[in-house]
């Protein structure tokens, strides 16, 4: 019985969302509203249960653990923006999440982007590779090197370097939005697809049984 | 003909959408099963699960929200049936709090999908999947980079109780697991930022050395070839058309019959032939688009209003 309510509630929802499509309306806000609070329902919900329960309330009642009530406290700190007069505290763990995340941040861009990247771009155009790597290879220098000429503003796009690498450098961008366009359209598609199977087999299927 | 193209700039877009949902719902009723050819990205896949080892331990990440389900689930049946015919140790984990149900829900199937575990145990006769040694759901964790490192100290100390509240320490899956590193190899499976490009790839990969491939949905693909190209992503699955690859890949033989048959169903299949339907109606309209723009640019006559 709950399945058949739930496949119910989630087709009149789904046709609600994409009324939108022809016009905006009242079956449509209503079915918007109630996703945003269901998901951020959902999503307290599921951190409470899953992170103030065992990391916090557990170590704490059971005495296990009382160092979890310094993040404990640095964590309360964040609500004190709502107060006016004691926001000046909520910077004190910001600056740690802030100074956290930048040095993890780095780490990770360094290790993962830049280096690794840099290296992969250092490719063979000659010598004992095939005529089709290397014409693999010179595209993707290519490639790399007028797009960061293309971003290269402190002197005019003139010339041979200047002009025609960044003309070139627009190109490959061109492409690259290209290919995210097409696998854009991909992603959504397959979302509409399967709201219609949903719709035409278990929905439909349901109210003909 | 300046007409014709007049009518076409001017066309209302409810038009459009009204024909992408005809051609949705006429494929989708009346499927063609067009042929689908399994590309060398998932071949190259299929070889990642297939070095997987009896009793390796493996992490599958489900880093994702039901709205990457479409794409994201086939991929999840996949890799997960792979391997538990190659009779790894799968721990499933989760950086999105959805995870864990999307989880269960491949696992033991919802509606009309019978789920993977009774797909894999209705072709494997002899073999009946056990919670906590075959598999583990170890759950939500918030903290991204953080769970990685901690991880890497002690797995049992991040992740003390599995899904259900269940202490992990009790299951005979955690054997020889203590450090992250004891991982022969991470699969995880991506719908935006929290997930494969931001916490597997720098700290598992690049920080620990340990193996990382996934999958993504279309959308986000582009930013992930890079990172084949470089090497440090083994393999991906970059949206539902090679997770449908990936599926026609992986063979069995009923043991009912005797028959061969692939992981593809009927129902995957049919929505793979609509994807197809929608992109060539897609095209249709982006050169129609085109036309008429390069018409208007060169004889100017085109109705503006």
């Amino acid at each position: 019985m709950s399945e058949i309510i739930g496949i119910n509630i989630a087709a009149i929802l789904t046709l609600g969302i994409y009324s939108f499509l022809y016009e905006d309306n009242f079956a449509y806000k209503i079915a918007e509203y109630l996703f945003v609070g269901t998901s951020a329902g959902y999503a307290m919900a599921r951190q409470y249960h899953s992170i103030i329960v065992p990391n916090v309330w557990t170590p704490i009642s059971t005495g296990t653990d009382y160092y979890v009530i310094i993040p404990t406290v640095l964590g309360l700190l964040m609500l004190t923006m709502l107060v006016p007069s004691l926001s000046v505290l909520s910077r004190i763990p910001i600056s740690i999440v802030v100074g956290f995340g930048a040095g993890m941040g780095a780490m990770a861009v360094v290790q993962t982007d830049i280096i690794p990247q840099i290296s992969a771009t250092m490719l063979p155009l000659w010598s004992n590779i095939s005529w089709t790597v290397a014409l693999n290879n010179f595209i993707i220098i290519g490639g790399v090197i007028c797009s960061l000429i293309y971003f290269f503003f402190s002197t005019e796009h003139k010339g041979l370097v200047f002009g025609t690498g960044s003309q070139i450098g627009i190109m490959f961008l061109m492409v690259t939005f290209g290919a995210q366009f097409g696998t854009t359209i991909m992603g959504r598609v397959q979302l509409l697809i399967n709201r219609c199977d949903f719709l035409l087999n278990d929905w439909v299927s349901l109210l003909f049984k | 003909m300046e007409i014709i193209f007049k009518f076409l700039k001017n066309i209302d877009r409810r038009i459009i959408f009204l024909i992408i949902a005809i051609a949705v719902i006429v494929t989708l009723k009346a499927p063609m099963y067009l042929p689908l050819s399994v590309s060398k990205n998932a071949n190259g896949f299929l070889g990642l699960l297939d070095a997987v080892q009896e009793g390796d331990p493996v992490i599958v990440s489900f880093d994702y929200a039901a709205s990457g389900e479409p794409e994201l689930k086939p991929m999840a049946q996949a890799i997960l049936y792979r391997l538990f015919e190659r009779k790894a140790r799968v721990f499933m984990m989760a950086f999105w709090d959805q995870g864990p149900g999307l989880a269960d829900n491949t696992l033991n199937g919802k509606g009309q999908d019978e789920g993977i575990i009774k797909k894999f145990e209705r072709n494997n006769p002899g073999r009946k999947l056990e919670y906590g040694k075959d598999y583990i759901n170890l759950g939500y964790k918030v903290g991204a980079s953080n769970v990685i490192i901690a991880m890497n100290k002690s797995v049992m100390d991040i992740f003390s109780k599995d899904n259900t509240g269940k202490p992990i320490e009790e299951f005979p899956i955690m054997k020889g697991v203590e450090k992250l590193k004891d991982f022969k190899r991470v699969f995880a499976l991506t719908g935006g930022n929290n997930g494969l490009l931001d916490i597997w790839l720098p700290f598992a990969r690049q920080q620990y050395q340990v193996p990382v491939c996934g999958g993504c949905t279309s959308v986000s693909a582009p930013q992930f070839y890079q990172y084949m190209q470089s090497k440090q992503l083994d393999g991906l699955l970059d949206g539902f058309k090679t997770a449908a690859e990936l599926l026609k890949a992986i063979e069995y033989t009923d043991p009912a019959t005797g028959k061969k048959g692939d992981l593809l169903s009927k129902d995957i299949h049919r929505i793979a032939d609509v994807q197809s339907v929608v992109h060539i109606i897609i095209i249709i309209f982006i050169l129609i688009a085109n036309a008429t723009y390069f018409y208007e640019k060169k004889y100017g006559r085109a109705n503006n209003q």
